[in-house]
């Protein structure tokens, strides 16, 4: 009989052991997708046009607008819900850089009702080669002798100063010019679920509220130009809005 | 044992066979019916740390043996029909670009490739080294299949490596290809000094202040640490465009934005070459410098980034500027790239 007992207790080793090829565990929690747009106070973003008009009243085009978004948190009635220390790099001209998500891993479940980020990184993050080593980390790198880290933003493109087309190479970097963004949003945390939360950079905002930006007086290169970046960065608050 | 005891225990090993038969992973893909006995080395493109991931497609992850069959293939003067092999015109020596001029252009040098995702002065070609190398072999070389086939060193190791008994455009741009992104230059003077092994002198260490700095600018587009950023900018070589082969990213768009655009090349052993920009007009480091500090031509698309402020005219160097920012570009010179015996001619 015990020789039946190690029988039978060698047929349940089996069942045990014998296991199909590994499934991945079934993701318990939700995410949040964050799909980017770009217009120009309504109108979709476009390279290649110089066809959009600033504040200053200046007619101007983008063609360059790379970007990180970090340090997302999403609240409800001013309580934290949760946060993501996620660095994404976007450049608005690449879909599919504009579309990512954010896994809501140990989250509360329930509405939100605001989300805040950052667009650029925090100091933790912003040391030279700290983030992965991707091609487009690489170029976006801050050089260590203008003090290290990434750029934050680079906004490029032409604008018409009279009859010339003229360059303007807005970029903004360096520990303590990430900016906060903030907005209202409508989103609930659920489970397994995901949902979206469309976002919208208006490029105008760059160059108003609360001070006008521009290119024929404040300048087209911002590059360690600390009042440029400054004033930039106040500017930028509001430039996003959720959908 | 009773009787119902053995029964019991020969249907329970029974069982316990029938389970373990039945308990199996995916059957192995079967075994090549021509050579079942080559094994494929997998490896690793060897970089520096602060390098970025390599641009390395799914279907031709890198391979010792393959990209020892592309080496072969670069010297292989029977890639063309007249004699031509990529090593002809990228000779190891000079940081893999020639002296010489092919159809009136500079020939851009086969260096860190495994991070561009651009080819060509004119970003005619897009996409992985793979797309590059079927270009060459399909039409830059033309190459003819039926005498590679009929080769019987090609048609043992393509039957080996790739388990083809037909090589075919895309066999031979994949062993290119592996071969070229194993090109890598990440032991220059300048990379030393970035981990620590050398000390720039004063000299050296200046002109990369001036590199990295807004006060030479070049940051922007020969991008840390591969040294280019694989986009295409008009710097202001030229305001009138007579020539096709000055009309540049143009003649791929045919957009008027794109005039006079080029690929930025990139610097790992600039010092060694004798040709700059896309039709050679400058021969020397110190005539490129000149452009840039005092040439360039204002036109309506030239990049954002050449209008620093106060610049407007270039970058306004003095003399001793230009020479550091020269001790610097030298500091790009790998000899361990120029000389490794790796990238060398396997004939």
């Amino acid at each position: 009989m015990k020789r039946l007992q190690f029988v039978y207790v060698l047929l349940v080793f089996f069942f045990v052991s014998c296991k199909k090829d590994s499934i991945p565990p079934i993701a318990t929690y939700g995410e949040i997708r964050i799909v980017l747009g770009h217009d120009v106070d309504g109108t979709p973003l476009m390279t290649d046009t110089i066809r959009w008009q600033n504040q200053a009243g200046e007619i101007y085009g983008i063609d360059r607008l790379q970007y990180y978004l970090s340090n997302f948190r999403f609240y409800n009635n001013g309580k934290l819900v949760h946060t993501s220390k996620m660095v994404r790099y976007i450049d608005a001209f690449i879909d599919s850089t504009c579309t990512f998500s954010i896994p809501l891993v140990g989250a509360t479940t329930g509405p939100c009702d605001s989300v805040a980020f950052l667009l650029g990184l925090d100091t933790s993050q912003n040391i030279s080669f700290s983030l992965p080593p991707t091609i487009e980390n690489s170029d976006m790198g801050w050089p260590d002798n203008m003090g290290g880290g990434y750029h934050f933003i680079k906004l490029e493109g032409y604008w018409r100063d009279g009859s010339m087309l003229t360059g303007f190479a807005l970029h903004v970097g360096r520990n303590g010019y990430a900016i906060p963004m903030g907005c209202r949003c409508n989103v609930d945390i659920t489970n397994a679920t995901t949902r979206l939360l469309p976002l919208s950079m208006n490029v105008n905002e760059w160059f108003r509220t609360p001070a006008n930006y521009s290119f024929a007086t404040d300048g087209t290169y911002s590059m360690n130009n600390m009042a440029l970046m400054r004033k930039l960065c106040t500017n930028a608050t509001d430039v996003f809005s959720a959908l | 044992m009773t009787r119902t005891n053995i029964a019991s225990l020969a249907l329970a090993i029974l069982f316990m066979l029938a389970v373990a038969g039945s308990c199996r992973k995916k059957p192995a893909p079967d075994p090549t019916p021509q050579d079942s006995t080559t094994t494929l080395t997998p490896d690793t493109i060897r970089t520096p740390l602060y390098f970025p991931q390599p641009i390395i497609p799914a279907d031709n992850q890198p391979v010792k043996e393959i990209a020892q069959l592309g080496r072969m293939l670069y010297y292989d003067t029977r890639l063309s029909n007249d004699g031509r092999s990529c090593a002809g015109c990228h000779i190891q020596s000079i940081g893999f670009t020639t002296h010489s001029m092919l159809n009136g252009t500079v020939v851009l040098p086969h260096v860190n490739m495994a991070w561009y995702n651009t080819f060509m002065w004119d970003g005619s070609k897009t996409g992985t080294l793979e797309d590059v190398m079927t270009f060459e072999v399909q039409e830059f070389f033309a190459t003819d299949l039926n005498r590679i086939n009929t080769d019987p060193i090609y048609s043992t190791l393509f039957r080996k490596y790739f388990k083809t008994n037909t090589i075919t455009y895309k066999h031979l741009a994949y062993a290119l290809a592996q071969f070229a992104r194993t090109m890598v230059s990440g032991n220059s003077r300048y990379d030393l000094s970035l981990r620590g092994i050398v000390t720039l002198t004063p000299d050296e260490r200046a002109g990369k202040e001036l590199f990295f700095t807004e006060r030479g600018d070049c940051f922007h587009c020969h991008t840390n640490p591969v040294m280019t950023d694989n986009a295409m900018h008009n710097t202001g070589l030229d305001s009138i465009y007579t020539k096709d082969a000055d009309k540049g990213y143009y003649n791929v768009t045919h957009n008027t934005n794109d005039l006079g655009k080029f690929r930025t090349p990139n610097l790992r052993n600039v010092a060694l070459r004798t040709r700059f920009m896309h039709d050679g007009r400058f021969t020397t480091l110190e005539e490129v410098i000149n452009f840039y500090d005092h040439g360039m031509r204002k036109v309506s698309n030239l990049d954002p980034i050449m209008l620093l402020p106060a610049k407007e005219k270039g970058l306004q160097l003095e003399e001793w500027e230009k020479q550091q920012l020269i001790a610097f570009l030298k500091t790009l010179t790998d000899t361990t790239f120029t000389t490794n015996p790796a990238f060398s001619n396997p004939n």
